[in-house]
């Protein structure tokens, strides 16, 4: 059996694993050992458990990972969501589908500084499901708003899954988030046009809202201002040159700790709980990295990747036409798989095509995060429906899916266009750094 | 067991703290002087690695890390048991693994007494979190495998 075969099952094996419920980390790591004994022996895969865990962790560009994560955990419970949503509410609740549009840019602003797409479907799912409930809005539409508005929290920067492309690839963390911001803000204002599209079809799922007085606009940016001081100052602080990006997530923890303990949220419960979360979420991220640290040499050393790109090479299509093969397979894996599971279990395979191919690993790295992104709203692994369907009472998973499809259309245009325009990903970090 | 790696993962965190506190006053410093924090790369690396690794046994005992069960929900509760067993092998011969080749790293390394490269913490001490956090591990997925023989609940129920 030659190498390349190997790792192939080796693949398929990993994929096994993931059926039955084993842990992806423990898979990556299972297959990578196993695969790594067949092909280069005991000494060698001594070699790789001795050593590849130590060093994929004790990197310091790594130290970025968990300060996002407590910059999340505490944004996340400094009580600024309320303010966040009824401050949209005020200034575009009056909109066709208005408070639709309101969740999905309170979503865009808090999951800017949340940088998870679950914390923010959840945190906000609490103070939007009420409200829109209560003026009269579709469910349907209510609970597609905000799974696909929880998706905005990956996509617009500071986002934990841009910082783990980009510390896998190789790529400047800072480049990353630049390019992300346009393609994050699109997808925001695409959700936005989906949501009226639906509301101008059949009116009858959105009240109208009558338009606020402009004073209480005025009050509702003060009210947003914390959130949105904090995104500005970790992501200005990059792009000036001012800190790096590990520096800028320590000072948006820190800014998070202030903002939570300066609105008096700050109790020792609220401590705990947020330190708690950091932990389970980065020792998960790590664990990950450790178990995918051991596939990707037995993947290297099976020699799999050369033989695919060879193989893709000698199709003769065009790059984009390999681009949008990669895609339309990362859709398909999306209905099953997790978002951050996908990414890292094919990364080692597809990226050297990319690069082969001179394809911009930054343009692919949003891409990818975005059909990743994608992954989240469809069934029947879609985590952001899940988690609306569990936290709204007498919700069914049915319901939130239907709801998320107008919103999935509006996900797949803005892929076209992302895949179509390049500059729309490459414009900024080009004209900024 | 639950609660040891609960406060474990709690303790984990103080270092991410400090890392956090160092961070913002290196940068304070070096806006208003030329004086900095010395050594803060090697320092937050070290804080890093307590706090995530430290954290992974508790992942274990939560039942959070990173799994999917689209195709096993619905299977026999016998079923889901044995393959949940299986995966909770899987973790300790993996984590095991991971284990006593890295004791083994870190007892060379000692042996050559590498020390980091700004401010010369010795390297052992960024192995040791990792040799604890993974031993846990390996000892939560056993500790997994026996709930999980004795019909007990595991996750978050479980805490």
């Amino acid at each position: 059996m030659t190498p390349p075969i190997i790792g192939l099952i080796g693949l398929v094996a990993l994929l096994l694993l993931i059926a039955v419920r084993v842990p992806v980390a423990i898979a990556m790591g299972v297959v990578g050992c196993v695969g790594g004994y067949i092909l280069n022996g005991w000494f060698s895969l001594g070699f790789v458990l001795g050593s590849q865990p130590f060093v994929t962790t004790s990197s310091y560009s790594l130290s970025v990972i968990p300060l996002f994560v407590m910059m999340g955990a505490f944004a996340s419970r400094a009580g600024l969501s309320g303010d966040l949503y009824r401050s949209l509410q005020s200034m575009i609740g009056h909109w066709r589908g208005g408070l639709a549009s309101a969740t999905i840019g309170a979503c865009a602003i808090f999951g800017s500084v949340c940088g998870s797409s679950l914390a923010t479907a959840a945190t906000m799912s609490r103070v939007a499901v009420p409200e829109m409930t209560r003026i009269g809005y579709d469910r349907r539409l209510t609970s597609g708003a905000l799974a696909a508005g929880g998706t905005l929290g990956i996509l617009i920067p500071p986002s934990i899954i841009m910082v783990i492309y980009a510390l896998l690839t190789e790529q400047s963390i800072g480049r990353m988030f630049l390019a992300g911001l346009i393609p994050g803000l699109l997808a925001a204002a695409l959700y936005m046009l989906a949501a009226y599209t639906v509301v101008r079809l059949r009116p009858s799922l959105a009240p109208n809202v009558p338009r606020a007085p402009f004073s209480d606009m005025l009050k509702a940016l003060y009210r947003m201002s914390p959130i949105l001081l904090l995104f500005g100052v970790v992501m200005g602080g990059i792009y000036i040159g001012v800190f790096s990006p590990t520096e800028a997530a320590g000072v948006g923890a820190f800014g998070a700790i202030v903002l939570a303990a300066a609105r008096g949220k700050l109790g020792w419960r609220v401590t705990r709980e947020a330190l708690l979360e950091t932990a389970s979420t980065t020792g998960m991220l790590f664990l990950i990295l450790v178990g995918t640290s051991v596939l990707q040499f037995f993947i290297e050393t099976s020699t799999l990747p050369m033989v695919i790109v060879g193989w893709i090479t000698s199709l003769g299509l065009s790059p984009t036409g390999v681009l949008v093969l990669i895609l339309l397979v990362y859709l398909l894996l999306g209905c099953f798989l997790d978002s951050l599971s996908m990414m890292l279990i094919t990364l080692p395979i597809v990226f050297p095509l990319i690069t082969s191919l001179g394809i911009d690993p930054i343009w692919f790295g949003i891409l990818v995060v975005s059909v990743v992104e994608i992954g989240l709203i469809t069934p029947p692994l879609g985590m952001n429906l899940f988690v609306i369907a569990s936290s709204v009472e007498d919700l069914r998973f049915e319901t939130v899916a239907a709801g998320a499809v107008p919103f999935l259309i509006a996900d797949l245009v803005r892929l076209a266009l992302l895949v179509a325009i390049p500059a729309l990903t490459l414009g900024l970090p080009a004209y900024l750094m | 067991m639950k609660s040891f790696l609960k406060c474990v993962a709690l303790i984990g965190t103080i270092p991410l703290l400090a890392a956090v506190g160092l961070t913002v006053l290196d940068i304070v410093l070096r806006s208003v002087s030329s004086v900095t924090v010395h050594g803060l790369t090697d320092i937050v690396t070290l804080c890093t690695m307590c706090g995530a690794i430290l954290a992974i046994p508790y992942g274990f005992a939560k039942d959070q890390h990173v799994s999917i069960d689209v195709f096993t929900s619905r299977m026999p509760e016998t079923t889901q048991k044995l393959l949940m067993l299986f995966a909770a092998l899987l973790g300790f011969l993996f984590l095991g693994g991971v284990f006593w080749f890295s004791v083994q790293q870190m007892i060379t390394e000692f042996g050559y007494g590498d020390r980091s490269q700004s401010i010369g913490i010795p390297m052992v001490w960024y192995w040791l979190p990792l040799v604890v956090g993974i031993g846990l591990s390996a000892l939560a997925s056993l500790w997994i495998m026996w709930r999980i023989a004795t019909g007990r609940r595991i996750g978050e129920g479980a805490l």
